[in-house]
């Protein structure tokens, strides 16, 4: 029982369990420069080249994902800095799809 | 009439051969018990009595009308477990795959029918490849028919599912709607989408094993509530289970002769004096109850909580205990779930109440409050309130805060309420509020940790003790270690005709 849990400014001696150790919860952060798959899927279609220049609300591209096919938007007008993806491409979750700058007005 | 009886042992005799003497042979090879011989290893001797051995299924579809499937792949029937009688039924992989069509669904949801208006247990032994798709939506409505009669007899007789082999898609509902899940390691399985589904769909690689194994469900999920190395263990682990729990809801608790506790360890060798150290809450356990016999419910899941059965004076207890052995026996989301449940089932079911306490608090961290500890905590207090079996508290140590509250206090109606000399009954441990209570001061002497440390000892000597509490009648008193056992026996004699106010309204709305 050589592990500690803090509580309350106090420490107590116990041992973890398998569970707790392995927890590796942390919020997910968002960055406002890529969009990441948000769960694992299939790019169907891409509709934007490096350094267009996109309006908000358009659609970047399409990506399936639990049988259904899901319009990837974004919220601000961008200029698109890399497409790290194809058509027809398998993906993980959190892999990085798109990378852009956001255009400030 | 011989001829007609010969004529019935001969159609008897094939149907149970079930899918034929070729499929048996291959599950002998792999060292898997038969359906028939799991029923056999799980009833007392010569108790079986088979009934709807001659049902057919209906299907017309897909070539079905042309197939014979022996019993409609399940066996079901009642018999005795302990001189007891049980309605059970098992369904049988090597016909059809052990698939749910419409009849075999009706073949169980008669024998829950008669469990229920018998007030006998049911246990169903699951080895299935799910859904009969050639029979379509009637397979589906079979499983609704299933679900619909485990949730209406909930709390009503007890239910108990054994996995032994897959269990997969919907057909897992049944056995989650169960008060008890046993599986077995390297055969049973259990989850919504298979492993080839996720793959296809998610592009995610993973075993049977690792996504719904026996292991991932007793010691992550909390989905099971035994594991088994064995079909024979498993088997043997739900005997076991019974010899605890009343046949049903208003039916008397088994008892046996009253044992002394037979371990040779001492309270003052077990438990540390220093608040800051741990134990296994089990061994002091040992020490209480008949026989030093605990039969631990959810070993592997939430170990920082405690619970499972064992007898006083002969009569069954439930028991809920913190585990400062592990996370220092705090309550998070999954201890909270596995307590609040296991409360729940004994209130149901009058089994009286015990629990010890020796918590400082809850799990602390962006995880646990983001995965709702608020919500999950508050299932625990919940089942608590509502419980109006005999209920009786021990605090042993620390009781601090939300989960001093939470473990079956005097507020929540707790019938009684005991403390040892080592309690302490606070809002919080003495460091955090020293840390809090003397911040100004602390930081504006000259020596800051020696202030600390002073009033520390201070706020120690002043409210790290029982004696406060019970100056306020929130314990009803404070006794000795070496008293416990007799104080526990006497007070569940005390509270076994408890009056009980029934609810006039229809049911609560737990947070879930």
């Amino acid at each position: 029982m050589d592990d500690i849990i803090k509580i309350d400014d106090a420490e107590y001696r116990t041992s973890y369990t398998k569970k707790y150790s392995q927890n590796k919860f942390s919020p997910p952060k968002i960055k406002k420069t890529e969009i990441r798959a948000f769960i694992p899927g299939q790019i169907i279609d891409i509709f934007v080249d490096k350094a267009k220049k996109v309006k908000a609300g358009s659609v970047i591209l399409t990506f399936e994902a639990m049988k259904m096919i899901n319009e990837i938007t974004l919220e601000y007008d961008v200029e698109i800095k890399e497409v790290m993806v194809s058509p027809g491409d398998l993906v993980e979750k959190n892999q990085v799809l798109v990378k852009y700058k956001q255009i400030k007005k | 009439m011989l001829d007609k009886v010969n004529q019935l042992l001969q159609k008897t005799g094939l149907l149970k051969k079930g899918g034929g003497e070729d499929k048996m042979s291959k599950r002998k090879e792999k060292g898997l018990m038969s359906a028939r011989e799991r029923i056999e290893e799980l009833l007392d001797r010569n108790t079986f009595n088979e009934i709807d051995l001659f049902v057919e299924h209906q299907g017309r579809d897909f070539g079905l009308d042309k197939q014979k499937l022996a019993g409609d792949g399940v066996i079901t029937g009642f018999g005795k477990i302990d001189g007891r009688p049980v309605c059970v039924f098992a369904q049988d992989f090597t016909v059809a795959g052990g698939s749910l069509g419409r009849m075999h669904a009706a073949k169980i949801t008669k024998v829950m029918d008669i469990a229920s208006n018998m007030g006998i247990p049911v246990i169903g032994i699951n080895d299935s490849g799910g859904a009969r798709i050639q029979e379509g939506v009637d397979s589906l409505a079979g499983y609704g028919e299933i679900f619909y009669r485990n949730t209406i007899n909930s709390g009503k007789i007890p239910q108990i599912s054994v996995i032994m082999g897959p269990c997969a898609g919907g057909a897992v509902y049944s056995p989650a709607i169960t008060d008890f899940v046993f599986m077995v390691n390297k055969l049973s399985k259990m989850f919504i989408t298979g492993p080839k589904v996720i793959e296809s769909v998610l592009n995610e690689k993973i075993d049977p094993e690792s996504l719904g194994g026996a292991r991932v469900h007793n010691e992550i999920t909390g989905n099971a509530h035994f594991f088994a190395e064995s079909e024979k263990e498993a088997l043997s682990q739900i005997k076991e289970l019974l010899s605890f729990i009343p046949s049903a809801w208003n039916k008397p608790l088994p008892e046996k002769k009253p044992k002394n506790p037979k371990t040779k360890k001492k309270i003052e060798d077990v438990i540390p004096e220093d608040t800051k150290l741990s134990y296994d809450i089990r061994d002091l356990i040992e020490i209480l109850v008949d026989d030093s016999y605990f039969f631990e419910v959810q070993k592997l899941f939430a170990p920082n909580v405690t619970v499972g059965f064992a007898r006083m004076d002969g009569k069954p207890v439930g028991i809920i205990a913190n585990n400062p052995k592990f996370l220092a026996g705090v309550l998070d989301v999954d201890s909270s779930d596995k307590a609040a449940r296991f409360v729940r089932f004994c209130d149901s079911f009058g089994i009286p109440i015990l629990t010890l306490v020796d918590l400082p608090g809850y799990l602390p961290g962006i995880d646990q409050e983001h995965y709702g500890v608020i919500r999950h905590g508050a299932k625990l207090l919940f089942a608590y309130s509502e419980a109006t079996v005999p209920t009786v508290t021990v605090i042993i140590r620390k009781a601090y805060g939300g989960g001093y509250i939470a473990m079956a206090s005097k507020h929540l109606r707790t019938d009684f309420v005991y403390a040892w000399p080592t309690a302490e009954i606070a809002v919080m441990g003495p460091e955090g509020a020293c840390n809090i209570i003397f911040a100004k001061e602390i930081a504006e002497s000259k020596d800051p940790e020696a202030t600390k440390q002073a009033k520390i000892a201070e706020y120690k000597d002043k409210y790290s003790n029982p004696y406060n509490a019970a100056s306020k009648a929130y314990v009803d008193a404070v006794i000795t270690p070496e008293q416990t056992r007799e104080m526990i026996i006497t007070s569940f004699d005390v509270a076994k005709d408890k009056q009980i106010v029934i609810k006039q309204h229809k049911h609560d709305s737990i947070p879930l």
